[in-house]
């Protein structure tokens, strides 16, 4: 009936090198409408939807990714998430709880206060362990062109100490470690990412000067916020001390005059808060940067256009479509995050399609249930 | 035979190489051909998902996880026969039909949780707490006992009128043959109240003691919170929290009914049915008699209470969860017994009601 030479334009094999050029479709419009259906369904079935609802918004946002004229595909199914979450549910939750209920009745009360703070320190670090299986999870059911991302080998638990180990060093250099802590991750997860069996590369393999170039932005962000919340603080205590010598007795303060005080402390308060977090934009972006600058497979290397303002106009946008939305459209705010990144990632140089094969782990099989269990918004977790 | 074909787009899911190819329809396969290609893929055993807004099929198989068939047009005369011979991959109607099903599905389980929650679990616990061995629930005893100064109120310091409580419950105990040893404390708290916690221990606050008139009022009210621990009460309502609780666990995980657990919680926190409490009242009643005692505080009492009841709404926890003083007074008035059986003495009465008097 039909040979080879009727069929349209054959691609046959991909050139030796190939650029991606990363582009994209999603249209918003569309994701509130899901994002109204969703509600629905996760109402009548009191949150057991959700599910299915994230894997959705996923479907929609995934298919609207172009890279190369094709687009991405997402292969999560809701089961999967339910199943990951009903593992975490018995194995984790349910023990956890019963423990920790029942604890009080049969030890002593410093043995039971031991057993809450394990609990406590178990909990931070299955969300460390959770950040990571969630991203092999999103890795095993991202493809592009028939092949997968992949994310392994299961390196999840030692991930888990590695976090909490930066953690504290964080907290014990009053925050000065975050920017290399941040990039150390990024470091783990990228080193250990591959899509088919071609694999990232961070930093050329190196973990010295990963953070170089970070602190002149994290310094602006650090004596930024710190002087803007003592400068707040400083005012707010101010008012505190003039309110209290106009007052004689505690008896007369009427609840007029305190709500009043109230008022004016949240009036200070929080655009303290947002100045401080204003200032910390140009590091964000500046990590953002350095990643996407770091990193590289077979010879395709990536930029990331972020910078403050744009930045600003994303996260004061979805904070106001999140707000005003009581949380509804939150999947709206999801995928103009990912749009906005989409966007600004171009690439440079090139990577030979026709070497890369499909990677053989199909990585696991259920997901991103310590995460749910946790909390944890996978989209988050630096991908 | 085969039917005309249409275009498509193949990749074998080995390597990241996309073909052109021709699809056609071919007995019960679908037939994938050209540029290399050649496979054929059982029409039972394909599923499809549309892409959102594209209006582009990404078909697969079952049995090979990796192979996609993006197929953007499909002619109307092979889209009938594959609504008609696949109809949960291509037919939209179908498919929404299999969605509706899933929510239905879903609320169902969610519904079987609630009830869990609501019914099964309140109804379940009786038994299961019949089920604890004695001895465990003596040791959660202790347990609760070490906390019970944070929880409630500092036990007074007061060695004679504790021991004057014991010597009541132990009175009691050797009509009711508890199975673990009953243990009495005394506390300061603010509010009026006498209730059991696990493993037998009977707690009375200061404030309750000096509403009470008589030692035959006392002996009433630790007769009937001694009931509540041999039934098994106390257990019951702890497996009934923390049921409820474990019951909710998949809902709140997974992102609603918060608000379910709040209630459920309050509900399980009620921790006396009205079947409870008229069991402790006939068990009360029956261990003052086999102990000798005069029962009529148990009526005196909780007629006051009935009374204050209906004066005053805001009493205090033994109020709210004695919701039937007034029938129950009836009850206990109906037994009467001789004025001489009071466990305590006026002397040691009076010495009990000094410890608990407030301070200057």
């Amino acid at each position: 009936m039909s040979d080879d030479q009727t069929i349209g334009a054959p691609v046959t094999a991909p050139p030796a090198g190939e650029n991606l050029v990363f582009s994209e479709d999603i249209v918003l419009k569309r994701l509130i409408g899901l994002s109204f259906k969703n509600l629905l369904f996760t109402i009548l079935t009191l949150g057991l939807y959700n599910f299915w609802a994230r894997t959705a918004v996923r479907r929609h946002v995934w298919a609207g990714t172009i890279i190369n004229d094709e687009p991405l595909e997402y292969r999560g199914r809701g089961m999967e998430l339910f199943i990951g979450f009903l593992l975490v549910l018995f194995v984790v939750i349910l023990p956890g709880t019963i423990i920790v209920q029942f604890a009080p009745f049969f030890l002593s009360e410093l043995m039971s206060g031991i057993v809450v703070i394990i609990f406590g320190f178990a909990a931070l670090y299955l969300s460390c362990v959770a950040l990571y299986r969630a991203r092999a999870y999103l890795l095993s059911r991202t493809s592009w062109r028939g092949i997968r991302g992949h994310l392994g080998p299961d390196w999840g638990w030692f991930f888990g100490w590695s976090v909490i180990g930066h953690y504290l060093m964080t907290v014990i250099t009053l925050g000065w470690w975050s920017p290399r802590m941040r990039m150390k991750m990024a470091y783990d997860l990228w080193s250990r990412t591959s899509w088919g069996d071609e694999k990232f590369v961070f930093n050329e393999g190196e973990t010295a000067g990963l953070a170089k170039g970070l602190y002149g932005y994290y310094a602006l962000a650090y004596f930024g916020g710190v002087g803007v919340l003592v400068v707040a603080l400083t005012i707010i205590g101010g008012l505190l001390v003039g309110f209290g010598l106009t007052v004689s007795s505690p008896g007369q303060v009427s609840p007029a005059q305190i709500v009043a005080m109230m008022a004016a402390i949240y009036a200070i308060l929080i655009p303290a808060v947002f100045l401080a977090a204003f200032m910390r934009l140009p590091y964000e972006a500046a990590v953002y940067r350095q990643i996407a600058s770091k990193l590289r497979i077979d010879n395709l290397r990536f930029r990331l256009s972020v910078f403050s303002m744009s930045l600003f106009w994303l996260s004061v946008g979805n904070l106001l479509i999140v707000i005003f939305s009581i949380g509804i459209l939150s999947p709206l705010a999801q995928a103009r995050s990912w749009r906005f990144f989409v966007r600004r990632l171009t690439s440079e140089g090139s990577i030979n399609l026709a070497a890369i094969e499909q990677a053989a782990s199909r990585g696991p099989s259920a997901g991103e249930g310590l995460a749910d269990a946790m909390h944890i918004s996978v989209l988050d977790g630096g991908l | 035979m085969s039917e005309a074909g249409f275009e498509g787009s193949f990749v074998d899911g080995k390597s990241p190489v996309r073909r052109t190819v021709i699809v056609s329809l071919d007995g019960n396969d679908l037939h994938i051909f050209g540029n290399g290609a050649d496979v054929r893929w059982p029409l039972k055993k394909i599923r499809a998902d549309d892409s959102p807004g594209q209006g582009e099929y990404f078909i697969s198989v079952r049995g090979d996880h990796d192979a996609r068939l993006n197929v953007k047009r499909i002619p109307v005369e092979v889209m009938a026969v594959l609504k008609h011979r696949v109809p949960k991959a291509f037919s939209k109607k179908h498919i929404r039909r299999q969605g509706l099903m899933l929510v239905f599905g879903l609320a169902i389980v969610a519904g079987g949780l609630v009830g869990a929650a609501f019914f099964g679990v309140p109804r379940l616990a009786k038994p299961l707490a019949q089920m604890v061995p004695a001895s465990v629930e003596a040791r959660m005893g202790q347990g609760v006992m070490a906390q019970v100064d944070q929880a409630f109120g500092r036990p007074i310091d007061n060695p004679p009128a504790q021991s004057q409580l014991q010597h009541v419950v132990n009175r009691i105990d050797a009509a009711a043959h508890a199975g673990f040893p009953l243990r009495a404390h005394l506390i300061d708290a603010e509010i009026s109240n006498a209730f059991a916690l696990p493993g037998g221990n009977v707690v009375v606050t200061c404030p309750l003691i000096q509403e009470l008139q008589n030692p035959a009022e006392l002996q009433a009210v630790l007769a009937h919170e001694i009931a509540h621990v041999t039934k098994r009460h106390v257990m019951t309502g702890l497996i009934r929290a923390v049921g409820a609780q474990i019951s909710l666990a998949a809902l709140t995980g997974a992102g609603g009914g918060q608000a379910l657990v709040s209630i459920a919680n309050q509900a399980a926190q009620m921790s006396y049915t009205r079947e409870d409490e008229a069991e402790a009242d006939k068990t009360a009643l029956a261990y003052l008699d086999s102990a000798k005692l005069d029962a009529s505080g148990l009526a005196t009492f909780f007629d006051r209470m009935a009374t204050a009841k209906g004066e005053k709404e805001e009493r205090g926890a033994f109020m709210s969860s004695h919701p039937t003083s007034k029938s129950r007074a009836d009850a206990a008035r109906r037994q009467p017994k001789g004025p001489e059986a009071q466990a305590l003495n006026g002397e040691e009465w009076a010495q009990l009601k000094t410890a608990c008097a407030p301070k200057p």
